[in-house]
C-alpha cells in the first residue's frame, strides 16, 4: 500500500519540479562528480592540492553531519566524536590487517563497533549540557588512552602501518579519483539521508527535544531513546568517517584521534551552521582548506619561505587559528555560514545576526 | 477515572507530596487550588509521569499506571499542558500541533487528524490566523491556546492544565476559561491545577486544596466557596 502510493508520487512528480525542490542537492551532485576534470586545472596555478584534500572534506562532511543532527538538531554536546572516529579506523583496520577481511567488509564492521561502544556509553546522555560534554570529554581521554596503551593489539604510539586500500567486491580503489569518489557518493547518500531523516517526524522530535525536554515529553515523545538513537547514528557516522580516513592514508596512531579532533570536529558543525545539514559540507571545507590557503597565499606573492616556514609550524598553529576562526563566526555569524550567507541572499538579512537566538542555548 | 492513593514524590530528601488522596470523576472538572510551592505542578507532574513517585499508587480505569513512562500516558489518552505554556517556540502553529498528535501518527489516518485540528482552530479561531506563524512570536495568550489545542492534538480522555491562567490579563483568562467549559461539554474530563480560587471554582465541579503537599480541604465547588477558611485565606473576604 505504501509502497504503491510512493510509486504514484514518483510517476507523477514532473522532472522540472523535482529538481526545482532539490536545487542545491543537484547542483552540488553536478560539482561533485565533475571536480576531477577540471581541478586540475585550478590546483596548479594556485598551489593548492584540490583533490587529495576533497577527500578528506568529503569525510569530515560525515563525521560533521552526524555531530550536526546530535549537536544542531537534537542540542545534545559531543567531545566524544574524535574518538569514535578513532575507534572506527582501528576497528577496521585492525579486521583487515589481521584478520583479513575484505575492506569494504571491515568499514561496515567499523560502523557496527562505533554503534556498540556508543550504546554501551549512553547512560551518560541522561546528563544535560556541560555535564555531558565532560563526561564525552572523558569519553575521548579514556579512547585515547587505550588505544595507546593496548599495545598488544593497536602498537600503541608506533601506530598501524601498511592499511590496505579502499575496495569493492574485486576492485581495490588505487587512484586518488577513485578514492574521491569512493569517499563523496558515500558522502553524499549520507547528506541524503540525513536532509530526509530531519524533515521526517523523527526530525520533528529531535527539535522538539532540544527545545524542551518536558514539553516533548507531554507530547508522548520517549526523550532518552531518542537521544541514544541519535547518538548511535552519529557514532557509526564517525567510525564510517574514520574507517574511511586509516584506509586512504594507509598509517594511524593514536595521537591523530586526540580530544584536539574533536574539537575540530565541532568547530566544523559550528562554523558550518547549527542545525543545517549543508552547513557540515561547509564546515568541512573552510576546515579543511583554511591551512592550505593560508599556506598559499605566501606563495600566491612570490614568498616561497614563508609557506615552508608556515607548513614546518603548522601544527602549533593550527590550535590558534581555529580559535581565533571560531571567535569571529560566534560573534559576527552566530548562525554559521550556510545559514548566514543564505539569508543574506535571500531575505537581505544582515548575516551578522543570530535569527535562532533565544532564551536558553546549547 | 482517575484515583489516587497515597501518592508522595520526593526531590532528593525534599517531600513535596504527602500522602496525596485525589479522585477525578469521569467528565468533571476537578480543580487542585493552593498557593506557590503548595505541591500542585508537582502533583500533575507526578500523575503524568515526568516525576517518578516514591510512595503510593495512580489508578486509571482501575488499571495501575503509577511511573509509567510519559508517552504511556499520553498513549492511553492522559495529555499535559505543562507549566509555562512549553512551546516549541522556533516551529509554526501548525507543527505544534502536528507534534501534538505525534503518537497517532501510525494508528490514525491522516484524515482524523485533520478533522482534529480543525475542531482546534473552532476552538480557537486566532491559532488559524497565526497557522503558519513561528510560536514563538504569538503572544502570551495566544500561546496557552497553542499549548492546549496542542494537548487535545492526542485525542486526550484526561486533560491535565498547569496553571492556565498565569502571566495573561484578565480577559484573555475569561475566555481561556470559557473554552476549556467548552471542552467540558465536549466530554474531556479536566483536572485543573489554579492559584485563581476564585476563577477555577467558577467552572469547576469538585475541588482540593493542596498545602504542603498535603490536601487540607475537599468538596464540591459550591461548598468550597461558601466555606469560612478560603474565603478569609485565599478570596480575601
Amino acid at each position: 500500500m505504501k509502497f504503491k502510493r510512493l510509486v504514484e508520487r514518483i510517476a507523477l512528480t514532473r522532472p522540472g519540479d523535482f529538481l526545482r525542490r532539490n536545487l542545491g542537492p543537484t547542483v552540488l551532485l553536478i560539482f561533485l562528480l565533475t571536480f576531477p576534470l577540471w581541478e586540475g586545472s585550478v590546483s596548479g596555478p594556485v598551489h593548492i592540492k584540490f583533490l587529495e584534500r576533497m577527500r578528506l572534506v568529503g569525510i569530515y562532511t560525515i563525521v560533521a553531519v552526524g555531530l550536526n543532527l546530535l549537536l544542531g538538531y537534537a542540542g545534545q554536546v559531543s567531545l566524544g566524536h574524535g574518538a569514535f572516529m578513532g575507534i572506527g579506523a582501528y576497528a577496521s583496520s585492525l579486521l583487515a590487517l589481521r584478520a583479513h577481511v575484505p575492506v569494504y567488509l571491515t568499514i561496515l564492521m567499523a560502523m557496527l563497533v562505533a554503534v556498540l561502544i556508543s550504546l554501551i556509553i549512553s547512560p551518560i546522555l541522561r546528563l544535560r549540557g556541560h555535564y555531558l560534554a565532560m563526561a564525552t570529554l572523558g569519553f575521548a581521554i579514556i579512547s585515547f588512552v587505550v588505544l595507546r596503551e593496548m599495545t598488544w593489539l593497536t602498537k600503541g604510539n608506533e601506530g598501524l602501518m601498511g592499511i590496505p586500500k579502499l575496495s569493492l567486491p574485486g576492485v581495490e580503489v588505487r587512484t586518488m579519483g577513485g578514492e574521491y569518489y569512493f569517499i563523496w557518493i558515500i558522502a553524499f547518500l549520507i547528506l541524503i539521508f540525513s536532509r530526509n531523516l530531519v524533515n521526517s517526524r523523527l526530525g520533528r522530535a529531535l527539535k522538539a527535544l532540544h527545545h524542551s525536554e518536558v514539553a516533548a515529553e507531554t507530547m508522548g515523545i520517549n526523550t532518552s531513546w531518542y537521544k541514544i538513537k541519535i547518538f548511535a547514528l552519529s557514532a557509526a557516522y564517525a567510525g564510517l568517517a574514520g574507517a574511511l580516513f586509516a584506509h586512504i592514508h594507509s598509517f594511524i596512531n593514536p595521537g591523530i584521534f586526540q580530544l584536539n579532533l574533536s574539537i575540530i570536529l565541532l568547530v566544523m558543525v559550528v562554523l558550518g551552521g547549527m542545525a543545517s545539514i549543508w552547513g557540515s559540507i561547509a564546515g568541512a571545507t573552510v576546515v579543511v582548506f583554511l591551512p592550505k590557503v593560508l599556506e598559499a597565499i605566501p606563495y600566491w606573492f612570490g614568498n616561497k619561505s614563508l609557506t615552508q616556514w608556515f607548513s614546518n609550524n603548522y601544527s602549533n598553529l593550527e590550535p590558534m587559528i581555529f580559535g581565533i576562526v571560531l571567535i569571529l563566526v560566534m560573534i559576527f555569524m552566530p548562525s554559521g555560514l550556510t545559514r548566514g550567507l543564505s539569508d543574506f541572499f535571500r531575505y537581505r538579512r544582515s548575516p551578522f545576526v543570530n535569527p535562532l537566538k533565544r532564551g536558553s542555548g546549547i | 477515572m482517575l484515583k489516587v492513593e497515597g501518592l508522595s514524590s520526593f526531590y532528593g530528601h525534599i517531600e513535596a507530596l504527602r500522602a496525596v488522596d485525589l479522585r477525578v470523576r469521569a467528565g468533571d472538572i476537578t480543580t487542585i487550588l493552593g498557593s506557590n510551592g503548595a505541591g500542585k505542578t508537582t502533583l500533575l507532574r507526578t500523575i503524568s509521569g515526568l516525576v517518578p513517585a516514591r510512595y503510593g499508587r495512580i489508578l486509571y480505569f482501575g488499571k495501575d499506571i503509577t511511573n509509567l513512562r510519559p508517552e504511556r500516558m499520553v498513549k492511553m489518552g492522559i495529555s499535559h499542558v505543562p507549566e509555562g505554556r512549553q512551546i516549541f517556540g522556533d516551529m509554526t502553529v501548525r507543527e505544534n500541533l502536528e507534534l501534538g498528535a505525534y503518537l497517532r501518527y501510525r494508528r490514525d489516518p491522516s484524515s482524523a487528524i485533520k478533522k482534529d485540528m480543525d475542531f482546534v482552530f473552532k476552538l480557537f479561531p486566532i491559532l488559524k490566523e497565526r497557522e503558519s506563524q513561528v510560536a514563538g512570536t504569538l503572544s502570551g495568550g495566544e500561546q496557552q491556546m497553542l499549548a492546549i489545542g496542542r494537548a487535545l492534538m492526542s485525542k486526550p480522555r484526561l486533560l491535565l492544565l498547569d496553571e492556565p491562567s498565569n502571566g495573561l490579563a484578565p480577559k484573555v483568562i475569561r475566555d481561556i476559561f470559557a473554552c476549556l467549559q467548552q471542552l467540558h461539554q465536549e466530554g474531556i474530563t479536566i483536572l485543573l491545577v489554579e492559584q485563581d480560587v476564585q476563577i477555577a471554582l467558577n467552572i469547576a465541579d469538585y475541588g482540593y486544596i493542596l498545602r504542603a503537599g498535603k490536601i487540607v480541604l475537599e468538596g464540591t465547588a459550591e461548598e468550597l466557596s461558601q466555606n469560612q477558611t478560603i474565603k478569609e485565606i485565599y478570596l480575601g473576604e
